[in-house]
This record gives C-alpha cells, structure tokens and sequence, in this order.
C-alpha cells in the first residue's frame, strides 16, 4: 500500500509538472528575421516600379512593394511578401506598400534576415513646384497647309530646369481641342498650342499654317564653255537645261522616290543661250567650244582661266566644263555663292554695278557628264550660285559634325553628321539614302543640296524663299533686278575683264561618287 | 524543479543487488524495452529551456532497448539505444504574418546514465540520473506553411545540416521491481544542429520500461 502511494505520488507530481509547463505553452512567436530558412539568403531584389515619378494629389494610391529573395548560389528562395520589411528613407513602412504624402525622392528597400535589398529610388512631386513646357521641333514657326508637312512638339515636365523623364498624363491642345505631338493641316491659319496636365498649364507656341508661295516665272539662259572637249551636242545641252528647271520646277525626280514634304517649286526655268557676243546665232545653242594652253587644270588655275570665256553674267548664266581637273578637286564640280545688296545670311554683300572679281558661275568636271545624273549637279550647283548652301555642315574638301546652327539656315530641311555618315556607310545600297538627322530623327534624303547618296529631287519651301531673295537682290545673274529681260535678245552681251588684281577665292566644293 | 526537489528530499536508503551469474538470466534481468512519448523544441539561444508539450510543440514518440548495468545498491549506469524524433514546431512572423514551421528530426540515439537510487521503499525504487547522448541523424522531414496549405521545405532542412547531436541528459524515474521503469527525462543538445543558426536540440520525454 505504502509503495502504491508512492508511485500514484509520483504520477501526480508528474501530471502536475506537465500541466504546470502546459501553462507556459503561449504563442511563442519567434522574430521572422531569425527563421533559420533564411540562413543563406545573401540576395534580395527589389521589382520594378511602374513608374519613377509620383504627384501629389494624383497618385493617390499606395504603391506595391515587392521584392525577390536568392541564397548564395542564384537560388531563388520563396518567401511571402509579409516577411520582408520595406524601409523609405531609412524609416520602417506599416506594410508592403508606399504611400506618396510628401514630396522628396524616396529610396525604397527591403530587409530579411541578413539580406538588404537594392535601392529602388522614387520621386514625389508636389505639382505646384512643376511647369510644363512645350518646343516645338524643327521648325520655323511655319508649315505648308498641304497636310504632309508637319511640326512635332516635344513637351517637357520640368522641375526648375530638370526634365523629369517619363510618360505623363499631359495632353496637347491646338486652338483648345486635344491633338497628337505631329502636326499637318489643309487649312492656313494660325494654330496656337500649348500643353496641359496635374493641373497645369504649359506656354504657348503659335504655328503658322502657310499656302505654297508662288512667284512670277523667271527664265534664264545657260551658255556651256566646253573646254579642250567636243562631247557636248545640242540635244545634250537642251537635256540638260530641260533638267535643270526640272528641278526647280518640283518636276525632276530621276529615281522616282518619295519627295520631301515641304518640296516647292522655285518657278525658275533654264534654257540654251541662242546669241553670242557678236549677236549672232550661235551654231550649236548654249554652247560655246574653247581651247586652253594648258591640257590639265588645278582648281586655282580654272579660277583665272575661266575670265578669257566669262560672258556677262547679268545676261547669261556661265558654266564651264574643265577636263583633267587636277588634285583634291579631281572628282569634284564647284560653284560660287552670290553676293547680295540685301543682306542673306550665310551670303555676302554687295554694291550694286559692282563689277564681278570671281568667275561667278559653275564649274563642271568633265568627268561628270559620263556615268552622272548631271541635271541634278547642274541643279545643285545652280543652287549655290541662288544662295543654298548644302543640308549638312561642310562641303567636299571638309565635313564637319553636327553644329549647333542650321547649316543651311533653312529649318525645314533637316541636317546630320556627314562625317559619321561616312564612317557607318551601310552595305545595303537602300539604306544609304537614310539620314540620322543632327535632332535625332531618322529620315530619307530628298533634297537637292545633299550629297550622294540622296534621291536628289526635292528642293523645299524655305529654300525657295532664298533662291527668290537671290533672285530679287543677286549681282551677276540675268535676272530683272540685274536689268535682264526673259526672251529680249541683248544687244549688249560682252565678255568680263580679268580684273588686274584678279585674288583667288574659294569656292564651295562639291565631291561626287 | 519541483519534482527534482521532491526526488532529492525522498532519497533515503538504499538495498544492494545481486546478480545473476548467468549471461542469460543477465540479459533477462537487465535487458528491457522502452517506449514513450516526446515533445522537443529548439533553443534559439543556447539556452536550458524546457520543450513545453502543447499545440506549439513538436510531439513525437521514441523507441529503444535499455541495458542496466554495474548494479550497486544505491547506483547503477543504464546504457540505451533508441530511435527518437527531434526538431521543432515553431512559429515566427511579425506584424503582418505568421508562419508555421515544423521540422522532424529522426534520429538513433545512444545514452549512458549513472543513476542515483533509493531502494528502501519496497518494490518501487525512485531514480535519478544525470548523463550523456550521442544521437546520429538518420533523417529529415521539414514543412512550413507560408500561406493557406502547408509545404514542404527543403531549404529549411538543407539549413539544419548538422547530422551529429551531442548532449546531456537528466532523468527521474521510478523503478518497478527492479526491472521495469517510468522516466521523465530531459536531453539538452550542446552543439547546434545548423551551421549558420544556433539552435540547438531540446527534448523532453516521457518514457515506460518493459
Ligand atoms: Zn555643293
């Protein structure tokens, strides 16, 4: 009995241990940090946000966190989302989300275990320290109511002068009513637009929608010095000034391409010279055959060699063919810009009756009447003589990169860097008509004043007001203004004197394939 | 505590016993079989605390065979093989989450205890002793429950990846003519059974001897 009262002692000194430690059986919750699952984890990578850029008052919503655990090795660890604390700014968050409240930029990240995210950096914009502004890409503040000329607007939101990068919820108005980035319009008129968004108000840009300006027909005649050769007949000279106010009359497109969208006929024509100085009927019209000394010229050397057949230039535009061009102007034809009374950027000035002290004309390498689309170099050497200067910065004896100034002073033909064009020349032959413009648009050359390789069939809007500003204020061309009449035979066509202090000048070169 | 105390105050005197010359009549007098309940924790810590039987404990059973040895009439060394499951079943989280996990630990375990007895109370003998474990891992089963259902854990386990346990062991019993027995027994693991966590085996069984 003794010994069974022992034991029922021990068995309930037992139970009562048990219920005595049952007692202590709380919910022992252990710290997430020190789950031993976590052991190895030595990577932790925050997802990506959405967006970068928040407003106050317009992200009202809080913003997802989440992030990715790995242990050594690349290994992936699934983990719930709860487990991971997300800090802002060093701050601990109530969960897994971020509430924008205040402006600041936030750096988000996420801690488990020994395991510190990457930063994830968020701005918090408070709309009223932000202003919306508007540009509006290549343009002189004036398109063609043609409905393919176009202006792009860049919109910029801005904090100070910082761009803040990004897609934004800001709408473009013209004349009020929303509108994409591009613009084209049948309708002349004034089009004013501006940007708006999280309540504000970009400035105001006004676009000129303009008609194509037209122009009185102007007709000019061409006389060819053909040097030491006897290659050019009447059909080719006729072909060739046929070409010629092709090109001016937005009709020549020899390789049938797409034109540019501001392409605009000049109303300027070319054709033969009938008459020669002595007024009589030459045999062959716009031709005159002449011989030199010399067999091979240098570039120089056609500069005084061209005043023994420079016919008066304010009756007859002079083009000189020179065989055996000798040098760095081998491959190259050449011409002159005008001189102006009313001054041109990029163009010098003149007096009038001022006497020429340059062969203005063009000098055309014999070599580019074979194997050459030679009415379009004739166009674009003309083009020079009627004040254009190439599309992009340089000419044939130096290229320059992309400048900061319009080359060509007309907005509306875009410009690149000629020298990385040459250097990443493609292989594919179509591709060698793109151009990477200098704004960074991609586009195809059309225009007259390029280079190979171009479609060469387009002159623009802008250039025509230069070549007419030519027409109208140029020594040395047979226009009205110079006191010549389209049609009128002259009876005081002469030859120009080599003036005695004759001083070389340069003239812009033009390199062909 | 308390029953350690009460053990201690009880211990008076003791009988000496007698064996059997015979290895046969050794074994049949000395050999029993062991089976009994457990309910184990890890202490993150290295601390002594205690596992605590309830919904928050890893409750297992164990298994083994029992040699009583060097029998004197106050002391004796009892020497014990055993299968028996370890681990955990615990819970950590934080404000926003809690996740359980349970992880099994299984392994065979071999125990030497010197034993204090007292022997005057008839057929009844009460016990205590205070000795070591060597237990070698024969496997492992880890689950969590990260969400609404529960999942297996490989990586948890691939952590536990200590497969040797040392410890101490203390013990109070009560030994039913001479044979048979009744123990409460706590085992104290001493190194860590992971190398990147110090968390260590804690295991209190309850056991019968036949
Ligand atoms: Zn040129």
């Amino acid at each position: 009995m003794k010994a069974n009262f022992r034991i029922t002692h021990f068995l309930f000194c037992l139970t009562f241990l048990s219920v005595f430690l049952a007692g202590c059986d709380k919910n022992n919750l252990l710290p997430v940090d020190d789950y031993y699952r976590f052991d190895k984890l030595n990577r932790l990578q925050m997802s990506k946000l959405n967006e970068v850029n928040y407003f106050l008052g317009f992200d009202t919503q809080a913003i997802p966190l989440s992030a990715v655990a790995y242990q050594l090795g690349g290994t992936q660890v699934k983990t719930p989302n709860q487990t991971i604390s997300y800090y802002a700014n060093g701050e601990k968050l109530a969960g897994e989300s971020f509430l924008p409240t205040q402006a600041g930029t936030f750096n988000l990240i996420g801690k488990l275990a020994d395991a510190v995210s990457d930063t994830v950096k968020v701005n918090v914009w408070d709309p009223a320290t932000l202003s919306i502004v508007i540009t509006a890409v290549d343009s002189d503040s004036e398109i063609l109511s043609n409905g393919t000329d176009s202006v792009e607007f860049g919109i910029e939101l801005r904090h100070g002068d910082d761009v803040i990068e990004g897609d934004f919820p800001i709408v473009l108005f013209v004349n009020e009513v929303q509108t994409g980035s591009i613009f084209t319009t049948r309708t002349p008129g004034n089009y004013t637009f501006v940007a708006k968004g999280f309540g504000l108000t970009s400035n105001a840009i006004t676009i000129k929608s303009v008609t194509l300006p037209t122009y009185p027909l102007v007709r000019m005649p061409v006389i060819f010095h053909e040097v030491n050769r006897t290659t050019l007949t009447a059909a080719k000279i006729k072909e060739l000034t046929d070409g010629m106010t092709k090109a001016y009359r937005n009709t020549l497109n020899n390789a049938n391409a797409v034109k540019d969208a501001n392409s605009a006929d000049i109303f300027i024509e070319f054709y033969p010279m009938t008459t020669g100085p002595d007024g009589t009927q030459l045999a062959t019209p716009g031709l005159e055959r002449v011989t030199s000394t010399n067999v091979n010229f240098t570039q120089e050397e056609t500069f005084s060699d061209a005043f023994n057949h420079f016919w008066n230039p304010d009756q007859v535009i002079n083009v000189w063919v020179y065989p055996n061009i000798q040098g760095g102007y081998a491959n190259s034809s050449w011409a002159y810009y005008p001189y102006v009374t009313v001054p041109l950027v990029g163009v010098g000035s003149a007096t009038k009756g001022e006497q020429p002290f340059l062969p203005f004309g063009i000098f055309l390498n014999a070599n580019h009447l074979v194997d050459q689309n030679t009415d379009e170099i004739l166009a674009h050497e003309a083009g020079h003589m009627l004040g254009l200067a190439h599309v992009f910065d340089g000419d044939g004896s130096e290229f320059n990169n992309c400048s900061t100034e319009d080359p060509d002073y007309c907005s509306d033909t875009p410009y690149y860097d000629r020298n990385a064009y040459g250097r990443n020349m493609p292989s594919v032959y179509a591709q060698r008509f793109n151009r990477s413009a200098c704004n960074g648009g991609q586009y195809v050359a059309t225009n007259f004043m390029d280079y190979y390789y171009c479609y060469s069939n387009s002159f623009t809007v802008q250039q025509s007001r230069r070549v007419r500003h030519s027409i109208n204020y140029a020594l040395w061309l047979p226009t009205a203004f110079n006191g010549f009449q389209s049609g009128r035979r002259s009876s005081t066509l002469s030859l120009v004197e080599k003036p005695a202090n004759l001083k070389y000048i340069k003239p812009v070169v033009c390199k062909m394939p | 505590m308390l029953l350690l105390f009460y053990l201690s105050s009880s211990a008076q005197t003791f009988v000496s016993d007698s064996s059997s010359s015979k290895a046969g009549k050794y074994l049949k007098e000395n050999l029993a079989f062991k089976v009994g309940g457990a309910v184990s924790s890890f202490a993150h810590n290295g601390g002594i605390e205690a596992p605590v039987p309830g919904s928050k404990s890893l409750i297992s059973w164990h298994a083994g065979l029992v040699m009583d040895m060097f029998r004197k009439k106050h002391y004796q060394t009892r020497v014990e093989l055993s299968y028996i499951t370890k681990g955990a079943r615990e819970t950590f989280g934080n404000d926003r989450i809690e996740i359980e996990s349970v992880n099994k630990l299984q392994y065979i375990q071999l125990s030497i205890l010197p034993l204090i007895l007292k022997t005057n109370l008839g057929k009844v003998s009460p016990y205590i002793g205070l000795g070591g474990y060597y237990a070698q891992r024969v496997g492992i089963k880890s689950k969590w429950k990260p969400g609404a259902e529960w999942e297996d854990d490989a990586i948890a386990a691939g952590n536990l990846d200590k497969k040797n346990d040392v410890g101490y062991s203390v013990s109070v019993g009560v030994y039913v003519r001479k044979k048979s027995f009744a123990e409460l027994r706590y085992d104290g693991g001493l190194n860590a059974v992971s190398s990147t966590s110090n968390i260590k085996n804690r295991t209190l069984t309850l056991s019968i001897a036949l």
